[in-house]
């Protein structure tokens, strides 16, 4: 029951992380400047590595004739998800700054811009 | 319109190079060099001899890359290592003479150094882990030393360059510890030979094991019996140069993190 819960879980993980790894692939294509695109590229980090593995972890731990083999599979799975979840966001995190520090990229549909007014603030200091 | 014809053509030749290319690769096998049928003579000697202790050529390790590059081959491992410590030397002479610089990089945004914070713990663990079991998986001194220089590289871009320095890490003692990693490694290698010679007995520069005619050798289990595998020389020959390694290249990445304006002065003694 257990098992059969966690196979299921893991897939749907799986098949939804391909998918939406599928559409942030599309966005990376048809969105119009960099700010949108590193959404689209993040979407893709989370959705197309971290929910996969997890689904990867479940459906090993899942499969009982892996023997003990499945235990590795699913730690190591399930580290390195818990590992991508951590830096993933801090690299488009720090891109994002690294573009909005430089100048490089306008934010462009923007409704309000705290950064901008940080800088503002240190720079005026 | 113009667009969207050049889009299709490209589409099109795309989808003909592909299936070029899978029919191609259908017809020749999977590769147009034909896979070899069994090992070479020389893999099938390494891979006969490294954990058969049956061998007079064993180098008690069962993992054959680090039994080759540290006991078949070991002097030539040696000399690399001699060599990049000749290239650390350069770095650093190219710098001589510039001051700890007055203006620093302070690292990124909070978010950024609280997960580099959490992340640089786990580094150095995995770097060990690769180093201390160089013997028996996949990888070794030099793989788990350039994995700890990642952690040094990680701590200069998002702690600030006054992180490494700050705690202690100044050039001249990250130098000693390559320079120590150095000598550790020059002295397994003529321990097995300096064995040899107080018993007068036949000995080897870089010698591993036991061997008939050098009846001197380095051990490879410890606590004996059902003791834990250390594969004589190499577990240490690992540990030093994970030393000299992660030393060495967490200099050069902190000469690297030197701001530009303490290097526009020129070198002044």
């Amino acid at each position: 029951m257990l098992g059969a819960l966690a196979y299921y879980l893991g897939m749907i993980l799986l098949i939804g992380g391909g998918i939406v790894d599928v559409l942030a692939a599309i966005g990376m294509n048809r969105f119009r400047n960099f700010y949108l695109r590193l959404h689209a590229a993040t979407v893709g980090a989370i959705w197309g590595a971290v929910y996969p593995l997890f689904g990867l972890g479940l459906i090993s731990l899942s499969l009982s004739a892996l023997g003990s083999v499945r235990f590795y599979i699913a730690g190591i799975a399930f580290t390195t998800a818990i590992f991508l979840l951590l830096t993933a966001p801090v690299g488009s995190h720090a891109i994002a700054q690294g573009a909005h520090r430089s100048r490089e990229a306008v934010p462009e549909p923007i409704v309000v811009d705290r950064l901008a007014e940080d800088e503002g603030v240190i720079g005026g200091a | 319109m113009k667009g969207a014809a050049r889009d299709a053509a490209l589409a099109v030749l795309a989808l003909v190079v592909i299936l070029g290319l899978l029919v191609g690769l259908a017809r020749t096998g999977t590769l147009a060099v034909p896979p070899p049928e069994g090992n070479r003579p020389l893999a099938d000697k390494f891979l006969k001899t490294t954990y058969n202790w049956t061998s007079d050529l064993w180098s008690a390790s069962p993992e054959v890359v680090t039994s080759i590059l540290w006991d078949y081959r070991g002097l030539d491992t040696v000399y690399e290592t001699g060599v990049f410590f000749l290239a650390i030397i350069g770095a650093i002479a190219l710098v001589r003479g510039i001051k700890t610089p007055s203006l620093r990089w302070r690292g990124m945004s909070v978010v950024a150094r609280t997960v580099s914070k959490i992340t640089l713990v786990a580094i150095p663990v995995v770097a060990a882990s690769i180093a201390l079991h160089g013997h028996l998986t996949p990888g070794g001194g030099f793989q788990g030393g350039s994995v700890f220089a990642v952690a040094s590289l990680l701590a200069i871009v998002a702690l600030g360059t006054g992180f490494l320095t700050g705690r202690g890490w100044s050039k001249d003692r990250l130098l000693a510890f390559r320079t120590l990693g150095l000598l550790l490694i020059a002295l397994v290698a003529v321990s097995a030979l300096i064995l040899a010679l107080l018993k007068g007995e036949m000995g080897y520069i870089m010698q591993n094991q036991w061997k008939p005619w050098a009846r001197v050798g380095l051990g490879y289990l410890f606590g004996g019996g059902n003791g834990i595998l250390y594969s004589g020389s190499l577990f240490f020959l690992n540990l030093a140069e994970f030393l000299a390694v992660s030393a060495g290249l967490s200099l050069v990445f902190i000469l690297m993190g030197l701001p530009w304006e303490s290097l526009k002065g020129g070198a002044s003694e």
